[in-house]
């Protein structure tokens, strides 16, 4: 299957790049072309799965469809990016070529990880993925991100024994591995164990409350190129994991749609009012995705109350889809941004719109889609979710509109930051940052222009 | 009453329509940036002649054969049923036919007293525009359209009187300086525009929420369908017990506007306004419309209301009519004491014409109301009641239009809005000093002037509704004849009180200035001599009145009432007249002790200004002062508080994250032993 070989392409070009590293060509630019031919690859196969609509492998093992397709496409154009603004900075790092094959790699789990349809294949690709970002977030080098990345790995062990937790119960009661339409099932005792794991691994990895801790000081602290990574490619993987457990109808236990109200307010609020008073991007950036992620547990919520099938069931899931791909076009330029010219926005990137008028408006473009403003993606995303659960629960609707009106102020801020007088310390951007940032933005307006039609997909 | 078909809507609605086409051309002249003063006042006079010429024919038309009803089916607001009518009536045309003959008469006037005026286009522009919303307020159908009239004469009142905008101390009224209780007693023309729209919005307002409630329970704004349809509304508003606070609440619109009580004090203020404008605006129209409205509803809610007798509703609508009525009664009878009592002792010439005219138009409430105080007698004491109201009306616009156009004069002549400057000018204007002499008399009610007929008709009506409202308006008929023939005395024939600054040769008046008062005050004896004529109009204008249909006989019998009258208002006058030609100074007499406070409170008129302005300006700067605390409260929460907790609320969320890895996993491990649980607990 033409999409199998393409995935393999792109492992094969993750395996290829140390290969020719050892064989003593480690400042080649070959390196960087395998790299990118990888990521290539896999947004072949996004493309391929997209256009077949639903693909299954091994027997079942893999599951896609529309939905996750999406995903990995959004994933795959941000990897892209990334890639393609750190070019040949990778190079100059101790860990070199660690880089340019770990992102393949990423991708490639990231393939297994949004179309699991087994557990045990889920805890393979969780770990692949894991273990992957663990160490990316450790590449640059210096102080901030190999602290940050033994905070991750600590707390992510936890994570992964929840995992495999979760994993054993769920094998244990359900006698087969095979997600299906009762992937956290009902009845047992046990379950409220599983279900709880569960939500605290994923969780976890995707950052909600209240397993969140670590994140601020992760995407906070490391690198801005390795947390765009980490934060616009591999969460996207997790995050349709997520959704996929709740595809086809829920039928766990009748607390689990309040659990996951709770939990939505909670991340909701918590990252919202924690940005307020954030005058460094990169923070800021950091508690927006958790809020981010509180939006997209309200949809989950939703998945969890309606019909299979239904509009407010498919506009949940477009809404997902549509937010993930806005939410990654978006961070993943603006974490190379505080990367590439600075994360203080009281500093050097204050009066941005003096210095590098390209950069600030495409910056603009891209915190307004985070912001949810018409007719750009971000808005589209959250109008499908917030109009999904409309049907189940006002208060629910309520909290997310206020903290969607929260969330101005911080973005407000940072724009109206970017608009000000420069400082001395005010830098131009780097050329690529600066093409990363358009791309982002023009992709950005160009997923708003098509929102509207993609319901139909689903 | 639905009309088969209606007259066309033009030429009948020239009437009204005419006026606001000249103001539109001098508006056109005046964006042209035409020069020309004649242009202005030519095409004043032009179109309100045309407006007196259709209502004359009009009036003709309808004493002879019946009303006519113009231009109904051309609608306005359609879903409100508004038309563009214009309903003549026995009322309603001769009233068209008095407003338009004594508005040419004072356009005439205006284009010699306004000559080289800094504000010439704009005086006419609203001077026209003025007659035409008048005459739209008389002429209209529906209560829609006369409250446009309504407002537009509120506009064009307001315009004039702040015409001279620019407040040089001499267009002032009051005596500059003056305080009491502590509040100034002088206004300039500013200010006293300002004042006039405010007290009339008052009203206004009472005026609309009216009209909303007649249109609520009758679903027609038109006055002809609301006569029809009195009974029903009448008894149904009347069985919920809110038929007289209903009419009170529409009447004040009427009550403020004609300066009645508690209104008076914009109209003593209007006074900074043009002389022309005082005479046609504040004499003998826009404050008549008040008066207007209540005799067109005075018939229709009676007649409305005898049309219930022997119906269960009767009782009740009758009895709340005579409340609203009584009060109507009392309000205008007390006015008109009030105001002749200020009269006396006022020292500005226009004051004292001011004061007359709302005590003036207190008789006229009085007349009308006094049918009310009947109600259930018959169609006759209705026709009598409303007769009576409307006959002093007249009257009183003719004379009165009289006096304030030779005042105009008298004031350019003494240069100075006081009294005191004047005197024995009679040996240098012998046609003004017949006109004033002609005017006054008919003002104080010496036969065989009109005013004499007239007022006794109202002192008669208001007798047989209540005999001691009657002795108060006996008792002001003797002042008026007092404050009246003190004017005429002091002004004509006694030695002025202060001799500086006087001009040294007092001459006649100019041609377009004299005629229109001459005529005016010959009118006025004409009007009392022709008397039988008279009455045999205001008689067949009743019959063709809207809800009276019938044709009483006016006559004034000489009984008791009437000689006891005469005999006070002879003495009065006598009196006064002995005072002034002997050279007694009065004011030496009002300097000390009770006569003095007595002079002071009448002077300051009953200290009313200074209660209004205390009680609602000063009230409305406290709640003003107490809103804007409130909003400097609602101000801070949102930039000060909120921001504030928001702050604290981002710092302390930021302030778990310590950084500390164990810490994390510790957090971590411990939420999830509290969703376990929980979870656990629920099941």
């Amino acid at each position: 299957m033409l999409v199998e070989v393409l995935i393999y392409a792109t492992l094969a070009s993750s395996i290829l790049v140390p290969l020719i590293s050892t064989l003593g060509y480690e400042r080649s630019r070959a390196i960087l072309a395998v790299s990118a031919a990888g990521v290539a690859s896999f947004i072949a196969a996004s493309l391929l799965t997209l256009a077949e609509g639903s693909v299954e492998l091994y027997g079942g093992l893999v599951r896609h469809n529309t939905f996750t397709s999406i995903i990995m496409l959004g994933a795959g154009f941000s990897a892209l990016i990334a890639l393609a603004t750190v070019g040949y900075e990778g190079y100059r790092w101790f860990s070199h070529p660690a880089f340019y094959s770990l992102l393949p790699l990423i991708l490639f789990g990231v393939f297994y990880l949004a179309g699991a349809g087994n557990v045990l294949v889920v805890v393979a690709a969780w770990l692949l993925v894991s273990v992957a970002t663990y160490v990316l977030v450790a590449l640059p080098g210096d102080r901030d991100s190999r602290v940050a990345a033994i905070k991750y790995i600590y707390v992510g062990i936890v994570a992964t024994l929840l995992v495999a937790l979760w994993a054993s119960i769920q094998i244990a009661v359900e006698e087969t591995g095979a997600l299906s339409s009762a992937t956290i099932a009902t009845g047992q005792p046990l379950i409220a164990l599983a279900l709880i794991s569960a939500l605290a691994a994923f969780g976890f990895k995707v950052g909600i409350v209240p397993f969140h801790w670590w994140l601020p000081s992760v995407y906070g602290k490391a690198d801005g190129r390795v947390v765009a990574v980490v934060a616009g490619v591999a969460k996207l993987g997790f995050i349709a994991l997520i959704a996929r457990l709740l595809l086809e109808g829920f039928t766990g236990p009748p607390y689990t749609p309040t659990v996951l109200a709770v939990i939505a307010v909670l991340t909701m609020t918590y990252g919202n009012v924690a940005a307020l008073t954030a005058l460094d991007l990169q923070r800021l950036l950091a508690y927006s995705s958790i809020a981010h992620m509180g939006y997209i547990v309200v949809a989950l919520y939703t998945l969890t109350l309606a019909e299979p099938g239904s509009l407010a069931y498919r506009a949940a899931l477009a809404g997902i889809a549509l937010q993930s791909v806005a939410y990654t076009l978006a961070k993943t330029p603006l974490f190379l941004l505080t990367s590439g010219a600075g994360r203080s926005l009281e500093a050097e990137l204050r009066g941005l719109l003096a210095r590098d008028k390209l950069s600030a408006v495409s910056a603009a473009i891209l915190l307004a889609s985070l912001l949810g403003i018409p007719p750009l993606a971000g808005f589209w995303g959250k109008l499908y979710m917030f109009l999904a659960v409309a049907g189940y629960s006002i208060p629910l609707l309520l909290v997310a509109l206020v903290n969607s009106g929260v969330s101005s102020a911080y973005y407000i801020r940072a724009l109206r930051n970017m608009t000000a007088q420069p400082t001395p310390e005010t830098r131009e951007v780097n050329v690529r940052y600066r093409v990363a940032l358009l791309v982002g933005a023009i992709g950005t307006l160009a997923v708003g222009a098509v929102a509207p039609l993609v319901l139909g997909l689903f | 009453m639905s009309v088969a078909s209606y007259e066309p809507f033009l030429p009948w609605s020239l009437s009204w329509l005419a006026p606001f086409i000249g103001a539109t051309l001098i508006a056109l002249a005046w964006i042209l940036r035409v020069r020309d003063e004649r242009v202005y006042g030519y095409t004043s006079v032009a179109s309100i002649l045309v407006s007196a010429l259709v209502s004359t024919y009009a009036a003709y038309n309808v004493l002879s054969r019946g009303p006519i009803y113009a231009g109904g089916d051309i609608r306005w607001v359609s879903w409100l049923n508004v038309s563009l009518g214009t309903y003549y009536d026995g009322l309603s045309s001769l009233m068209a036919v008095v407003v338009s003959w004594v508005s040419l008469l004072i356009a005439i006037y205006s284009v010699k007293y306004m000559e080289g005026d800094w504000g010439y286009g704009r005086y006419f522009f609203f001077f026209t525009f003025f007659v035409g919303s008048m005459q739209l307020l008389v002429l209209a159908d529906n209560l829609i359209l006369l409250f446009v009239g309504w407002e537009g004469t509120g506009l064009c009142s307001y315009a004039l009187i702040s015409h001279w905008y620019t407040d040089e101390e001499d267009k002032w009224v009051g005596k500059p300086g003056r305080r009491a209780l502590g509040y100034p007693m002088f206004f300039e023309p500013s200010h006293s525009g300002v004042r006039a729209i405010l007290f009339t919005r008052v009203g206004d307002l009472g005026f609309l929420v009216g009209i909303a409630v007649l249109y609520m329970y009758t679903g027609t704004f038109s006055i002809v369908e609301l006569s029809a349809k009195a009974p029903e509304w009448l008894s149904s508003i009347a069985s919920k017990g809110m038929l007289s606070t209903l009419l009170l609440i529409l009447s004040l619109g009427a009550l403020a506007k004609s300066a009645q009580f508690p209104f008076q004090e914009w109209l003593v203020t209007a006074m900074t306004g043009p002389t022309p404008v005082s005479a046609l605006i504040h004499a003998a129209t826009m404050v008549k419309a008040g008066i207007y409205l209540f005799l067109r509803l005075t018939p229709i809610l009676l007649a409305g209301a005898l049309a219930l007798s022997g119906t269960p509703g009767f009782d009740t609508v009758v009895g709340q009519l005579r409340d609203y009525f009584t009060v109507i009664a009392v309000v205008g009878a007390l006015t008109a004491f009030m105001l002749a009592t200020m009269a006396l002792v006022a020292d500005e010439l226009k004051l004292i014409l001011a004061y007359s005219t709302a005590s003036q138009i207190g008789y006229m409430f009085l007349g009308a109301a006094s049918a009310g105080l009947l109600v259930g007698a018959g169609v006759e004491t209705i026709a009598e009641g409303v007769l009576a109201g409307f006959s002093h009306l007249v009257s009183h616009a003719i004379f009165k239009a009289a006096l304030f156009l030779i005042a105009g004069w008298l004031i350019h002549v003494a240069h100075s809005r006081f009294i005191d400057p004047m005197g024995g000018y009679a040996g240098y204007m012998r046609l003004t000093a017949l006109s004033l002499w002609l005017a006054g008399l008919s003002l104080a009610g010496i036969p065989p002037l009109s005013g004499f007929f007239t007022k006794e008709m109202v002192i008669h009506t208001a007798y047989h509704g209540s005999p001691l409202i009657s002795g108060l308006a006996v008792v002001t008929a003797a002042l008026t004849a007092a404050y009246t023939l003190r004017v005429v005395v002091r002004v004509l024939h006694a030695q002025p009180y202060v001799k500086e600054g006087r001009e040294a040769h007092p001459h006649e008046a100019p041609v377009t200035m004299l005629a229109p008062y001459l005529a005016l005050a010959l009118a006025s004896l004409a009007l009392g001599i022709l008397w039988p004529l008279a009455s045999e109009a205001y008689t067949r204008m009743a019959e063709n009145t809207l809800a009276l249909g019938v044709a009483p006989e006016v006559r004034v019998e000489a009984s008791t009432l009437t000689l006891t009258t005469l005999a006070l208002i002879a003495l009065s006058s006598l009196a006064v007249i002995y005072i002034y030609l002997r050279g007694v100074n009065v004011y030496s007499l009002a300097e000390r002790g009770v006569l003095s406070s007595l002079y002071n409170f009448l002077y300051d008129r009953w200290y009313v200004n200074p209660v209004i302005y205390a009680v609602f300006l000063g009230g409305g700067t406290r709640v003003s002062s107490y809103m804007r605390d409130a909003d400097l409260g609602i101000d801070s929460f949102y930039h000060s508080l909120t921001p504030d907790i928001a702050s604290r609320g981002a710092w302390l969320l930021r302030a778990l994250h310590r950084g500390r890895t164990e810490y994390y996993i510790a957090l971590y491990l411990v939420s999830l032993a509290i969703l376990i649980a929980l979870v656990l607990m629920v099941r």
